[in-house]
């Protein structure tokens, strides 16, 4: 394959676990609900988002491409 | 794009795609002759090109594609299978080793037309319901149409093709989406992709038909639904790349990790190419303001490493947003949103009001914003016209006293 760029990569971008809405990683403080962000709440529990979450991290570091 | 990306595994985007800006996906107009006459239509197809490549000049992007990593392909037109030789080019991709799939209005397409694509190796075929039967056939400006495309839809289910739907969201039929959707689950597509019509081309016309960017207040909770009642029936409804961003809906389609919408692709890794050889970032986008050079002159490898109209989202600045995009807070990851629906709407790109984040923003400021169409387009493909953007008070709810007088 012919290398054809070079590109910056995107911000990574996760949800507050208060209100899981997106916000960018290692942000503390929500924009949307003012929560803090990295505090687990029954809504991300129970909506199955820290399942997903957690697994998802497993098949990057799996794939070695966590940035 | 006709369709935006979906989340099929092989056009899922790695890290080392986007930094190296391999281009994935492909959507290729084969042609721009089209036997439907949507009065939606960005490209305003019905004839074809004059110069449209020949089969030998076809067979030879494929090749430079696959050269450059391209992992799937999208034919589109116009329609695509007017051509005579589009089971050859299905087969030569797929013998490239790309995956080819096709988007099509369906008129006309027969159930042995489609079993010899699938024969030549197409993988998966879009087709268009834009609304229930009526809004439909008044849309696509051909009497028919819509039942030709479920019975399209039924061939595939027989003959074991992938099928998926894409719904163009004009204003009309945002009430009848919960009907439409039946339609679709009842048809036995288990793709279901929406993408907002887009101010280009036929659209600019007829004005009356696009939303206003304060109907994302209502359409996206309504998409959210939509999204939950067709994973119960085993559909999967798929907003394309001009619905978002980043409002308390997202989150359904887009997942909790590295799903979030990260910015247009555009010439980083989509390949649009005209049925003449014209090569652009995407498709959809206007020809005059992004197409860059054509196939005939110059080798896409070229095209892709240097020209550039090809290289404006590559460095990922925020120097080209304006308006309310300027100062958003994700304006680093998002940069604007879909460049095409933007820059037809408003010239330039990097101010996109059909953002639901952006309509709830404004809401909570007593605002909304308002599109007026100031100048029509010119009577060529992917043309685009111009609309003022109006920011006016929200108008309050009707208190229950008032709604009954
Ligand atoms: S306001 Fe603009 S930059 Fe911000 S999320 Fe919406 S489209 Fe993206
Ligand atoms: S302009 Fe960008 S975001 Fe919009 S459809 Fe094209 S590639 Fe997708
Ligand atoms: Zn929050």
């Amino acid at each position: 394959m012919i290398a054809s760029g070079h590109a910056k990569a995107a911000p990574v971008l996760v949800l507050c676990r208060q209100c899981v809405r997106y916000v960018f990683e290692g942000a503390r403080t929500c924009p949307h609900c003012h929560g803090d962000a990295l505090e687990i709440s029954e809504r991300y529990r129970d909506g199955g988002y820290l399942v997903i979450e957690t697994m998802q991290r497993i098949d990057r570091l799996r794939e070695g491409s966590e940035s | 794009m006709d369709q935006a990306l979906d989340d099929t595994p092989r056009r899922r985007l790695s890290l080392s795609d986007q930094l190296d800006c391999v281009p994935v996906y492909v959507v290729w107009e084969l042609t721009l002759a089209c036997n439907l006459k949507c009065i939606h239509c960005g490209s305003r197809a019905g004839h074809r090109r004059a110069r449209e490549l020949t089969t030998d000049e076809c067979i030879d992007v494929i090749r430079q594609l696959a050269e450059l990593g391209t992992r799937e392909i999208s034919i589109i037109g116009g329609e695509a299978f007017i051509r005579r030789d589009w089971l050859t080019i299905i087969r030569a991709i797929s013998d490239h080793g790309i995956d080819c799939t096709m988007q099509s209005g369906a008129y006309k397409l027969s159930s042995s037309m489609l079993r010899s694509a699938a024969d030549a190796g197409l993988l998966g075929l879009g087709v268009s319901i834009d609304g229930p039967e009526a809004l439909h056939d008044r849309l696509r400006g051909v009497r028919g149409s819509y039942r030709e495309a479920l019975r399209v839809l039924d061939d595939c289910r027989q003959i074991g093709l992938t099928a998926s739907v894409n719904t163009q969201i004009t204003a009309s039929v945002m009430p009848d989406l919960p009907q439409v959707m039946e339609t679709i689950i009842a048809a036995g597509a288990k793709y279901w992709q929406v993408q907002l019509t887009v101010a280009m081309g036929n659209a600019v016309d007829h004005d009356d038909i696009l939303l206003q960017p304060y109907d994302l207040a209502t359409l996206m909770p309504l998409l959210a639904e939509l999204h939950l009642k067709g994973r119960a029936h085993d559909l999967v409804l798929l907003p394309g790349n001009n619905i978002g961003y980043f409002g308390p809906h997202e989150v359904l389609w887009r997942g909790p990790d590295r799903g979030y919408y990260s910015g247009c692709p555009a010439g980083q890794n989509v390949i649009g190419l005209e049925a003449d050889g014209t090569v652009k970032g995407c498709p959809s986008l206007a020809t005059d303001r992004y197409g860059a050079g054509d196939v005939r002159s110059t080798s896409i490898a070229e095209l892709w490493q240097s020209h550039p109209a090809l290289q404006f989202n590559r460095a990922r600045g925020t120097d080209d947003l304006w308006g309310f995009c300027r100062d958003c807070y994700y304006a680093e990851a998002c940069r604007g949103g879909c460049t095409w629906t933007a820059d037809s709407l408003l010239g330039r790109r990097g101010n996109n009001p059909y953002c639901h984040h952006r309509v709830l923003t404004l809401a909570e400021r007593g605002i909304r914003e308002r599109i007026v169409k100031v100048e029509d387009a010119p009577a060529l493909p992917f043309a685009t016209g111009r609309f003022a953007l109006i920011e006016e008070p929200l108008p309050r709810e009707p208190t229950p006293e008032a709604r009954c007088t």
